[in-house]
Formats: structure tokens, C-alpha cells, sequence
């Protein structure tokens, strides 16, 4: 249950930030 | 949450624009791992419109949100889960009614600026995406007609209007209700 927990979290904090700083990564690599 | 805002939103709304387009950084990695023939993902539709309203705007719901979750206490939900209440419950039922400040405070934060917003339409949208902001920006420039224009700005400021006088009636509303 807990660990369900944990991988959840971890899961939507990746995507959170991922969605947030795609352009910007972008921006960086150009 | 907030380094996003250290980069100017016309900047980032012009890297959308270069992940999304045909031949975008997304449409290439999902080719590349054979997941797609053909460019799935494109701009100049009301997708692209809505990913990147809610791309600027996350923030300001994340913000409250998280403002208002942390403040949560969780022996609360040690006790509902105590009670026998399942998580889907404990979420409904305890930690759901509790955010709902929060969660009116984000959403008046988004809608304000949402529900004007110019920039993201007009980059990423094509022309059958309509917003209000777009519609201003076309009758008083393009089509140079003012009544139109200043028509649509007061149906604007009626649409923002309606839920600020209803947030502002659910804040002053007396709490007799409460045992």
C-alpha cells in the first residue's frame, strides 16, 4: 500500500516537472 | 514550480511550437520508437491550444493547492483510515472538502487570466481555435470594429465578473451551518 504510494508520488512528481520543463530543456539544449 | 516563470511565457509558447510541430521533437522520439507512422501531434488545433493554457497556467493551481494541502492535518486521515474509510474515501471525504478553499482560490487564480489570454491562442491555435482575447485582438485590429469590439470586451468583463461575485458571496457567507 505504501509503496503503491511511493510510486504514485514519484510518478506524478516525473510527469509534473517533466510536462513544466520540456520547453525550457528544449530551450537549453538549442 | 515556479522556475518555469524565470523564462518569458512567449519564449516557452514558441518551444511548444517547436516540440509539437510535425517534424517537433515528440512527433520525432515517438517515430523513432515505432510507436507512430505518422506525426501525431500537431499545432493550429484546439489541443495544442489547450495544452499550453494549461502548460502556463499549472502553476497557479499547483500553488494554492499545495498551500492549501499542506496545511492538512494528517492525523485526520490516520483516523479516517482508522475508521475503515478506503483511500478513494479518506480522498473524497476528508482531504477533498478540506483543499476546497484551495481549490477555489486556484481556479479563480487560473480563470482570470485564462479566459483573456491572447498569446497562446494566437501562436498555437489556427483559425478555428476562437478565445475571447483572440476575437478582441481581431475585431479592434484586423477588422477595425470598435463597437465589436468593445462589445466583446464587456462580454469579457461579464464572464469574469460572474464567478468573483460568487467566490466573493462564498467567503462572506456566514458559517452557521457548521456544527
Amino acid at each position: 500500500m505504501s509503496r503503491n504510494l511511493t510510486v504514485f508520488r514519484a510518478a506524478a512528481l516525473a510527469l509534473g516537472f517533466g510536462f513544466l520543463y520540456l520547453p525550457i530543456a528544449l530551450l537549453v539544449a538549442y | 514550480v515556479i522556475l518555469p516563470f524565470w523564462t518569458s511565457l512567449l519564449i516557452r509558447v514558441y518551444a511548444w511550437i517547436a516540440i509539437l510541430q510535425p517534424t517537433g521533437l515528440l512527433n520525432r522520439a515517438l517515430a523513432a520508437l515505432g510507436l507512430i507512422d505518422q506525426p501525431l501531434l500537431r499545432i493550429s488545433n484546439g489541443f495544442s491550444v489547450v495544452l499550453g493554457l494549461v502548460y502556463a497556467y499549472l502553476p497557479f493551481m499547483i500553488l494554492p493547492l499545495y498551500g492549501s494541502l499542506s496545511q492538512l492535518d494528517e492525523s485526520l486521515l490516520e483516523a479516517a483510515a482508522d475508521l475503515g474509510a478506503r483511500p478513494v474515501r479518506v480522498f473524497c471525504e476528508v482531504v477533498l472538502p478540506l483543499s476546497l478553499p484551495g481549490v477555489a482560490a486556484g481556479a479563480l487564480l487560473v480563470f482570470i487570466p485564462a479566459i483573456g489570454e491572447f498569446v497562446i491562442p494566437d501562436l498555437l491555435g489556427g483559425p478555428g481555435t476562437l478565445m475571447v482575447g483572440k476575437v478582441l485582438w481581431r475585431e479592434f485590429f484586423d477588422n477595425v470594429d470598435w463597437p465589436a469590439a468593445a462589445a466583446v470586451a464587456m462580454v469579457l468583463v461579464a464572464l469574469l465578473t460572474a464567478p468573483l461575485l460568487l467566490a466573493q458571496r462564498l467567503v462572506e457567507r456566514p458559517e452557521t451551518s457548521r456544527p
